[in-house]
């Protein structure tokens, strides 16, 4: 069954014109020489976000390949708006926001559709008008999870595997990332409200997910 | 508390900080495991963050970039300079007319020369009333001052060496203002038997010019035919550079077209890709050897290991630029 996505994809602006004082942090310096095109610069930008990015994007996507394309595509999309990056948010935040993007571009993408066969768990049954929890699709564990060597690490990616794209990636960012709530909203682009229910309904969901697989 | 409060303070995060959640969490067996299960899968989603992004995706990330940056600044370059580059075409075409009507000229008045000295030679034998014993073709090289024919020359004039070619132009030139002075000052036969052969295969003199350098270089005035006849000659004749130089101008069209190089590991994994021109990149179905030192020294060589990197410097660039770290690698497109 194809997955299906519970909202439109739209490609936003992470961050909409209007905003104002730059905020300087460590990455600002390298953001303004990076913009005046200093490779130098961009490149340790890079090299400092480029494992958060990545763990991301992979748990996004599901796979190693797809993943190394969609972090590079983000860094090159960064790359070439720097110079329009006035820094209303970090740097950070805008370019999780933007590998967001790219990750849902190729989520929607007929080829990644075809190469992924996620669906939810939580199922609307017609016939008994009700919802019904899915059993879990149970592939053997490849060998990178083997080597981890941890069967609540495979259990907890089967499970994030199993949910929504929209409840998968705000958790991540949430729970692997760390970001708080202002930072989702930006790199999200949504409002705080919608940030703060969506996160509560992904752990509902990821709870449930685990229920089965984690004992 | 009721197991429902419990469950929605624990998906708004705050089961864990309400003191009333844990006690909750302490009496309820259910309650209490979701809570653990729960703090571990936040642990092991930390852990997640944690794990090493894969080898080589700073190198690239940052491949792409300065292939875009470099493929900007052309376009720049393209955009501010366009004259030039629809001059330098014209410039080229004018250069190798000029060159190539030059050798027409030349090999027109050669050719003229030897017509003329054939004249001569027919009105000195009338004047002196006798016949050389030389073939009819071989007398304008007997009027041009040489000695007796010798053997039949190569077919190609070209494949005398170069020297003689040159004493052979000096000896066509004599032939001009020369009267009939075949039995006075010797003259190197084989060259005196080079303009000949040339005279006769090119009756007019201008059958090779035609078509520019490459045809006109067979020619009395160009003793090199083609480039390895032009390359085997020895350097002296000054000539014969410019037309080595052309010939192989003219044979490798070049080759600009943007192409991906792949640099693999030995076992075929790929590395990275290089966007270079495919003048910088090995030939399709070839490779190159790529070693990067601890030191992060680059040697590029072709497939046998010789050190090509400073033929292809672009190439050393843009693997410098990628950083790839110390090993042995395959480029290949």
């Amino acid at each position: 069954m194809a997955a299906t996505f519970p909202y439109a994809v739209v490609v936003r602006l992470p961050f909409a014109a209007g905003a104002s004082v730059p905020r300087e942090d460590a990455d600002w310096s390298d953001v303004r020489s990076a913009a005046a095109g200093d490779e130098t610069a961009f490149e340790a930008l890079v090299r400092r976000h480029e494992r958060m990015l990545f763990n991301l994007v992979f748990r996004l996507l599901g796979d190693r390949e797809d993943a190394l394309e969609a972090v590079q595509e983000a860094f090159l999309r960064a790359y070439r708006a720097l110079p329009r990056f006035r820094g209303e948010a970090t740097f950070r935040t805008w370019i999780t926001g933007i590998a967001i993007n790219v990750c849902r571009s190729r989520l929607v993408g007929a080829e990644a559709r075809q190469r992924r066969s996620t669906q939810s768990l939580v199922q609307r049954d017609p016939d008994r008008d009700e919802d019904v929890v899915l059993p879990l699709p149970d592939p053997a564990p490849d060998p990178e999870t083997q080597a981890r060597g941890s069967e609540l690490r495979a259990a907890l990616e089967r499970a994030l595997a199993a949910l929504s794209s929209e409840h998968r990636e705000i958790l991540l960012l949430r729970e692997m990332n760390g970001m708080e709530y202002e930072e989702l909203a930006a790199a999200l682009g949504c409002a705080l409200g919608t940030v703060k229910s969506r996160i509560a309904r992904a752990r509902n969901a990821l709870r449930r997910a685990l229920e089965g697989v984690w004992p | 508390m009721t197991c429902e409060e419990f469950r929605t303070l624990l998906d708004d995060d705050g089961a864990a900080a309400i003191p009333a959640a844990l006690a909750h969490a302490g009496s309820c067996p259910t309650c209490g495991r979701a809570l653990e299960r729960w703090q571990t899968a936040q642990r092991e989603l930390r852990a997640m963050a944690g794990e090493p992004a894969p080898a080589f995706l700073t190198a690239r990330v940052m491949a792409h970039v300065r292939s875009e940056q470099r493929e900007r600044s052309q376009a720049g370059m393209a955009g501010k300079h366009w004259w030039k580059a629809r001059l330098a075409p014209a410039l080229v075409v004018l250069v190798v007319a000029s060159l190539g009507g030059r050798a027409l000229w030349q090999a027109l008045r050669g050719g003229g020369r030897v017509q003329e000295a054939r004249l001569e030679t027919a009105a000195a034998d009338k004047r002196d009333g006798f016949l050389l014993k030389a073939a009819p073709e071989n007398r304008a090289t007997q009027a041009a001052g040489a000695a007796p024919p010798v053997a039949p020359a190569p077919s190609k004039a070209s494949r005398q060496p170069a020297a003689a070619g040159a004493k052979a132009k000096r000896a066509g030139a004599r032939a001009v203002s020369a009267d009939v002075e075949q039995d006075s000052a010797p003259q190197p036969a084989a060259g005196a038997a080079t303009v000949g052969e040339s005279a006769r295969e090119r009756p007019s003199g201008a059958g090779g010019a035609v078509g520019g350098v490459l045809a006109a270089a067979p020619s009395a005035a160009h003793p090199a035919a083609t480039r390895e006849d032009a390359a085997a000659a020895p350097a002296n004749h000054p000539e014969d550079k410019g037309a080595i130089a052309m010939l192989d101008a003219m044979a490798q069209p070049a080759e600009t077209s943007p192409v991906a190089a792949r640099l693999t590991t030995a076992n075929g994994a790929m590395v990275l890709v290089l966007h270079v021109n495919s003048a910088a990149a090995p030939p399709v179905g070839s490779h190159w050897l790529v070693r990067v030192g601890a030191d992060r020294g680059i040697m590029l060589g072709d497939a046998t290991g010789t050190d090509i990197g400073a033929l292809h410097p672009d190439t050393l660039a843009g693997l410098r630029a990628a950083n790839p770290p110390p090993g042995e690698y395959r480029l290949s497109r």
